[in-house]
């Protein structure tokens, strides 16, 4: 007689795949399980609800049409299809559709029901070959849980928070589990799982009609991270969740090897915290530039030197207040050749700032800057060579004074050059230029001794040196 | 005469604009780059061709460089010569002519533009830097531990670049040093200085164990800058 059962079983699973077109599975997850006659819920928690994947799968090397997918409670009324493709659906050759029969109810009893997937007619859709299974299930009394401040929860999908609150620190909080039925309740079991999650509560506890319990869970982050863990209170499973934070780094020191800043230069930047940091962190300093010439969107030319590039990594180890920058003590970069805002971003990350992450500094709107000039003679014809910048972008306007041999004046010669640069500086990356004026002579060039230039921006007058020419 | 000649000028001057040209640059991969812009706000080119270049020297009329086994000119001029580095001096009175010394062989030869010219050559001393004079050429050499110029003692230095202008660059304990032709001089702080390379006729390349710099020499206007990229 004892084996005469499992014997029975086999032949009604053989049976229910015999001549079948369409096998049932239920599925734990994505794993597919063969479905017996009977499936078990098991013991669900009053009010709760518990839904289980199912698959008809057409293992045939035909489509089947499925015409009937139905669930009959026969004891009680708690099982439900609560998801699933409309009937009829045709399902081809090795391909599965998959549904979804959920349960709950409130009354502590035993449910069944059964289910049916058939492959019927229209007009008798579930008559036919009929592939089903017995669906069972038991409500158990449930008791109710309540959190305490600081923690928040349970919420609807049963999370409870523990906020965020610094690593290495502790939170606890109290639970309360009320038992609101007439009779005593042992809720078991009642465990705790996570790294970051202790309590000191038993197994088990046992808690008379009407009245609650209460225990508590410690959440201990020992790093900067997110934590979860789990609480089983009998038939029910919550969610323990939790963050821990470093510190937030201290405000920023910022350290520039001059308070004067000016286009055409490069300067270096250094970086302490106000405090030795809480702990080892990591992020990078961002470098952005806003010009302030309205012409001018942006200029290449501003960036840190070691990256070329406007963004480099800083480093600063726990316990220590000087920050390294692209692994270096300190960093250079350019100010480029464009009046402007330079602008550097530290960020931190995860790790947070106390204080502004930013700080400016400005470079203003200047006289052109000469980095060479010189003067050159061909035959009947005179050139001034002069390069440099002009961080205002509004150069143009020169007056060019000529000396004979001797040095005295010859004539002072005014030239509007301001088309030419605008021009020039359309398809430029900042404001550098190198500028040959030539002036064409009649007669012997060789009685002008030198010349000196007069250049006009918008910011002011620079006058080059002397210039002699050969 | 003269109301004759400014009226001319007045009227028909022209100007023409372009990017300035700092030089041609040796990266830490011996990639030769040119370098556009201004000081301190330079602006890195393509290298001029995928291949390490291990000495080069660059003017306005031009640059010469050596490959390992090649010395040749970005026209394409190409000709073989003695492995490892090489010491050129750019002779600015015949433009596309230099004189290039062969440290691994102590060879001299000139470059006439388009082939090399044995010359005979007794340095006396480690030849550190060469220069084009008018009428043939110049050299520093090291000798018993300090630096000489024919019979001028430069003293102790780690490197040295002779200027074409009769000045020179030295570089010692944590400086370089411009002398100037007239005997003025102007220190630099910089450390761990390996070399020197003329970028072009104002900017020269200071090669230090911690990136690359430039060192503007026009007068007036000397700085040191670092170059992008190439730094830490």
């Amino acid at each position: 007689m004892k084996a005469r059962l499992p014997c029975l079983l086999a032949l009604a699973l053989a049976a229910r795949m015999l001549d079948a077109q369409v096998v049932l599975y239920s599925l734990n997850g994505i794993a597919p399980s063969p479905l017996g006659s009977v499936y078990g819920y098991g013991q669900v928690a009053a009010g709760d609800s518990m839904i289980v994947r199912f698959r008809a799968l057409n293992t045939g090397t035909a489509p089947v049409t499925i015409t009937c997918l139905s669930v009959k409670n026969t004891t009680g009324a708690g099982f439900s299809i609560v998801n699933s493709s409309s009937t009829p659906f045709v399902v081809a050759a090795g391909q599965p559709m998959d549904f979804f029969v959920g349960f709950s109810a409130t009354a502590i009893t035993s449910y069944a029901a059964t289910l049916q997937v058939g492959t019927g007619t229209a007009t008798d859709a579930c008559g036919g070959t009929i592939e089903s299974a017995i669906l069972l299930a038991t409500v158990v009394p449930a008791p109710i849980l309540s959190v305490a401040a600081p923690c928040t929860g349970p919420d609807a999908n049963k999370n409870i928070t523990f906020g965020r609150i610094p690593q290495g620190t502790q939170e606890t909080c109290t639970l309360s589990i009320l038992n609101p039925f007439p009779q005593a309740l042992t809720v078991s079991p009642l465990l705790v799982t996570g790294a970051a999650f202790a309590t000191t509560s038993g197994n088990a506890v046992t808690i008379a009609a009407g009245q609650s319990v209460t225990f508590t869970i410690k959440f201990s982050p020992a790093a900067g991270s997110a934590y979860s863990g789990t609480l089983t209170v009998g038939t029910r499973t919550y969610a323990l969740v939790g963050t821990g934070f470093s510190s937030p780094l201290s405000a920023l020191v910022w350290n520039f090897d001059s308070t004067k800043i000016a286009s055409g230069e490069q300067h270096t930047l250094s970086l302490q915290l106000s405090a030795p940091a809480s702990a080892t962190a990591t992020g990078s300093v961002t470098l952005a530039f806003a010009p302030s010439i309205k012409t001018v969107t942006d200029d290449a030319t501003v960036r840190f030197v070691a990256t070329s590039t406007r963004i480099a990594s800083f480093a600063v180890n726990a316990g220590a207040t000087a920050i390294t920058l692209n692994a270096q003590p300190n960093i250079v970069f350019s100010t480029g050749t464009t009046a402007g805002t330079l602008t550097f971003t530290v960020d931190s990350g995860i790790y947070g700032l106390s204080g502004s992450p930013s700080t400016s500094v400005m470079t203003a709107a200047a006289p052109i800057a000469l980095a060479s000039s010189a003067a050159t003679s061909r035959a009947n014809v005179l050139d001034v060579v002069i390069s440099g910048f002009d961080n205002t972008y509004s150069i143009g306007g020169m007056s060019f004074a000529f000396v004979d041999r001797s040095g005295a004046a010859i004539a002072s010669i005014p030239a509007d050059f301001s088309t030419d640069f605008q021009t020039f500086f359309k398809g430029q990356t900042g404001s550098s230029f190198l500028m040959r004026a030539s002036f064409p002579v009649t007669g012997d060039v060789s009685q002008v001794g030198g010349v000196t230039v007069m250049l006009n921006n918008s910011a002011g007058v620079i006058t080059t040196p002397s210039l002699k020419f050969p | 005469m003269k109301l004759l000649l400014f009226s001319m000028l007045s009227v028909s001057a022209w100007a023409q604009i372009e990017t300035p040209q700092i030089g041609v640059m040796l990266c830490l991969n011996g990639r030769a780059r040119p370098v556009a812009g201004v000081a301190a706000a330079a602006v890195v080119g393509i290298p001029w061709f995928d291949g390490a270049v291990i000495s080069l020297a660059c003017s306005v009329q031009g640059c010469l460089a050596k490959t390992e086994s090649a010395l040749f000119t970005p026209a394409g001029m190409v000709a073989d010569v003695p492995s490892g580095a090489a010491i050129i001096a750019l002779d600015a009175t015949s433009p596309g002519a230099a004189y290039v010394y062969f440290v691994s062989s102590g060879a001299l030869a000139r470059w006439t533009g388009s082939q090399l010219v044995p010359l005979d050559f007794a340095p006396g001393g480690d030849v550190l830097s060469l220069r084009a004079v008018a009428g043939g050429f110049e050299y520093a050499v090291e000798c018993d531990g300090e630096i000489w110029i024919g019979s001028k003692s430069l003293g102790v230095a780690n490197s040295i670049l002779l200027l074409d202008d009769g000045g020179a660059l030295l570089a010692n304990e944590g400086q370089v040093r411009l002398v100037r032709s007239d005997g003025s001089e102007l220190d630099f702080a910089v450390t761990g200085v390996g070399g020197f390379l003329r970028m072009s006729d104002q900017y020269v390349q200071v090669i230090t164990d911690s990136g690359m710099w430039a060192l503007d020499l026009e007068p007036g206007h000397e700085q040191m800058f670092l170059l992008p990229g190439e730094s830490q």
